[in-house]
Order: C-alpha cells, then structure tokens, then sequence
C-alpha cells in the first residue's frame, strides 16, 4: 500500500507542528496530542482520496478542525462532564508572565473564528486561498476575518509591550 | 504586534509545547479498524482483505523518534536511553527508567508504576490519582477480563491481539485504557493513562526477546516450592535464603530479587527469601 509510506512521512513531519496548531487553538496539549491523532486516523481512513485532493494540507487542517470543533461542542452542552477542566487558559495564566503567555491570552481573547485564522495563516502558514477550502468560506470572509483578528490584536493590551520591542 | 512579527510570536509560543513523537502505530491500527468495520457494513469483502493485508505488513519507519517497528523482526531493538524494560516470559515492554514497579494500592497503581503480575488485588474503592501511567503485566491468566480482539498484529513476528485504546470517566478522573494479548505466550500488557496517545505509545514499546525471559511475579501468595517451579519454568534458577518473621507462615516468599518483571538471560539466578 503505497499510500502507507506516503502518510506516515507525512504524519512523522507534521505531527509536532499539528499538535502545537491545536494548542494554539486552545488545547492542552495532552489534549492537542488526542485530537491530532483523531483526526489523523479520519484521514487515514480516506487517505487516497487526501492525496487525490492534491492540497493534503488544506484537508488535514480542514479534519483537524471538524474534530476540533466536534469536541468543544460537545464539552460546551455538558454531555460528557470533564472531571478536571484542564483548560490551558488558567494553567498558562499562573506561570510567570512572558511573551509566549502574552501571545496565548491574546488568542484567548479572540473569537473561535478569529482565533482559527490567525493560527491557520500564521502559524500553520496556509494561503488564503487554502483557508478559503479549509473553513469552507468564501476567500473574501476569509480576509476580513484575518485583518478583523489582527485588529483585535494590535489593540490587545497584552501585547501593548512587545508592540514597543518590535 | 504587525503581520510580519505575529509568525514569530506563535513560532515562539508554540514551541513551549513539548510534543513526543507521533503514534503512527496508533493512528494506522484506529484507521484499520475503521475501515474494516465499514468495509463489513458495505460487505466490500475483498477491499477489506486488501486493507487488512496492507496493514500488517506497513512499516514505520526507523528512527529515534521511533523505536518501534511494526513490522515482523527478528532481532528486537535496542532499548532507548532512559528505558528499561518489563516483561514476562520473552515479552516485555519498554518504560522510563523513572517508572518504579508495582506501587500500587489495592490494585490501582498510586504513580507511574509497571504493575508485574500481582494476581488478585483487594478492591476497596481505591481512585486512580490524575496524570498517572502504568502498563499490568500478566501472565497465565488466559485473556484479560472483557477483552475483544479489534485487530490482529505482529511483534517481532508473533500474532497479538490489541484491544482498542478507550476512555471513560472514572471518579471523575479520565482513564484511557488499550491492551495487548500474545496468544502464544498468554501475556498480557494493558496500559493506561490519562489520554490514547499515551496509552497507544506505551503498548508500541512491547518487543519479543527470544534470549530472555522475565521474572515471574505473584510471589506472595506462593510458597517456596511453587515459585522455584515458576521459575524454573521460565528457565531460570532459584538461589533461597531464608528468614525469621512473623509476617508470614513458613515456607512462603517473602521476596525476590530481581523485583518481577526484570528481563534474565535463561540460567540466571533469582534470590529469593522464604520466611523461616
């Protein structure tokens, strides 16, 4: 299965950048780490139509998102309790403050739509275009959304300092 | 904060995130079983054979990041810095040297622990602390408990069977859990933590090591002559001392050493103290 070789060159590559993506969404990454390998394993599945789809890293975002998205549904109508809430939000805010916590409770000011293009053009570094197939929205949403999100930012009190350094 | 520098603000802050290599082992045993299960709900025989067939023999390749091969080898690797290896019979899997072996409280394990054969265990209600690892080794117990087979792999050349990864919600702590089966040796490794990917991790560390053999372990409950049997069943030799207690009717063991699970070359000793 040739196919096989394909995907796991492609996973070995992609792994850390996929899982660190989902910490900037808002996982932990214990977190991070499942829902990458969720969303991994759907695309395994159907991993000859991925290749067919000639953008492999538009689909893989575009799964990484689906389950992404599934799962904080689910947590958000309380139908699976989480015991013990590990949400990254507090447990980044009690370390010491520098520019990595600055730039996480930046994003956790955005909205989720907000949220996901900045990591998906800046961190996952996706063309407009590719997010256009990612989020399922025309490439004009996609736009405004990106420059409504570097907005937020750029008024972001929490990076009002490292506006100063840069 | 302008477009040009937030590439390097999330570069930065992302990398504080400690990322362990990636579970293609897992990914491609969950992805199997999917199709397998669509591909009898479709009744696409002959597409499933060909899914099976391709899985099994689907090697990831080596490397540091990863020490397991799933393909069929007859010499096992070498292991990891930092690892030490558990087993029972020639099987054994691979955990942190940090991980102690059998700390454990009425049969849940109380830190990242390898649980070797400790044969029944009172339940008294004991909750699993969070974020804690372990893998059960056991042996002659036939299938564990409520096992289903949900795919068939190799190790080192020999059939198993895994138990798909699962979580559920145990006194509100989350416990993942996944198990592997060798038929053959009737060895058992069952792991769990607080996510798959770990669970899934621990049991691509199981290798075969036909040159050695582990130290048989449920030795409480066994008297002198009982486990120099065990032992001379797994091919190894006793050297018994004895001593004075109350703790313990005479003839039983008392302990061994080295503790259960340590993987011997055939012939080795194993000390064992047998209450007086």
């Amino acid at each position: 299965m040739g196919g096989a070789e394909g995907f796991s060159e492609y996973v070995e590559v992609r792994w850390p950048r996929l899982v660190r993506s989902a910490v900037l969404l808002g996982c932990t990454p214990a977190e991070a780490e499942d829902l990458v390998q969720t969303a991994l394993t759907r695309c395994f599945v159907h991993w000859r139509k991925v290749e067919r789809a000639n953008d492999r890293d538009a689909y893989v975002h575009r799964i990484l998102l689906n389950t992404f998205n599934s799962s904080r549904r689910r947590r958000s109508t309380g139908e699976l309790p989480t015991a013990s809430l590990p949400e990254t939000v507090s447990a980044d805010e009690t370390q010491a403050v520098d520019l990595a916590d600055a730039v996480t409770r930046s994003l956790d000011q955005l909205g989720n739509d907000q949220r996901t293009v900045v990591v998906l053009r800046y961190y996952a570094h996706l063309s407009e275009q590719q997010m256009a197939s990612v989020l399922g929205v025309p490439a004009g949403t996609v736009k405004s959304r990106l420059s409504r999100a570097l907005k937020a930012l750029a008024d972001d009190p929490n990076l009002a300092e490292l506006r100063g350094t840069t | 904060m302008t477009d040009q520098n937030l590439p390097e603000l999330l570069e930065q802050a992302a990398d504080r995130t400690p990322v362990g290599p990636a579970p293609i082992a897992g990914i491609v045993t969950g992805a199997t079983r999917v199709r397998r299960r669509r591909a009898a709900l479709t009744m696409v025989g002959a597409a499933a054979a060909a899914i099976v067939g391709g899985a099994v023999v689907f090697a990831v390749p080596d490397g540091p990041s990863n020490p397991q091969p799933l393909v069929a080898t007859p010499e096992p690797d070498p292991t990891p810095a930092g690892m030490r290896l558990a087993g029972l019979g020639h099987a054994a899997v691979a955990v942190p040297q940090t991980w102690s072996t059998n700390v454990f409280r009425c049969g849940v394990p109380m830190e990242d622990t390898v649980i070797v054969d400790i044969g029944a265990a009172l339940d008294c209600n004991q909750p699993r602390p969070e974020g804690v690892d372990s893998v059960t080794v056991d042996q002659g117990d036939g299938k564990p408990w409520r096992f289903t087979v949900d795919d068939v792999i190799q190790i080192g050349g020999v059939p198993a069977e895994r138990q798909a990864t699962t979580c559920h919600l145990d006194e509100r702590v989350r416990i993942c859990a996944g198990t592997v089966y060798i038929p053959s040796m009737d060895v058992a490794f069952r792991a769990e933590s607080s996510t798959k990917t770990a669970v899934d991790r621990i049991l691509d560390r199981i290798q075969i090591f036909p040159d050695q053999v582990g130290v048989p372990g449920e030795y409480r409950a066994k008297t002198k002559e009982e486990y120099v049997e065990a032992l001379s069943a797994a091919g190894l030799t006793a050297e018994i001392r004895t001593e004075q207690t109350t703790a313990s009717a005479p003839g039983y063991v008392l302990e061994v050493s080295p503790v259960p699970g340590t993987m011997l070359q055939p012939g080795d000793a194993v000390t064992v103290t047998v209450s007086a």
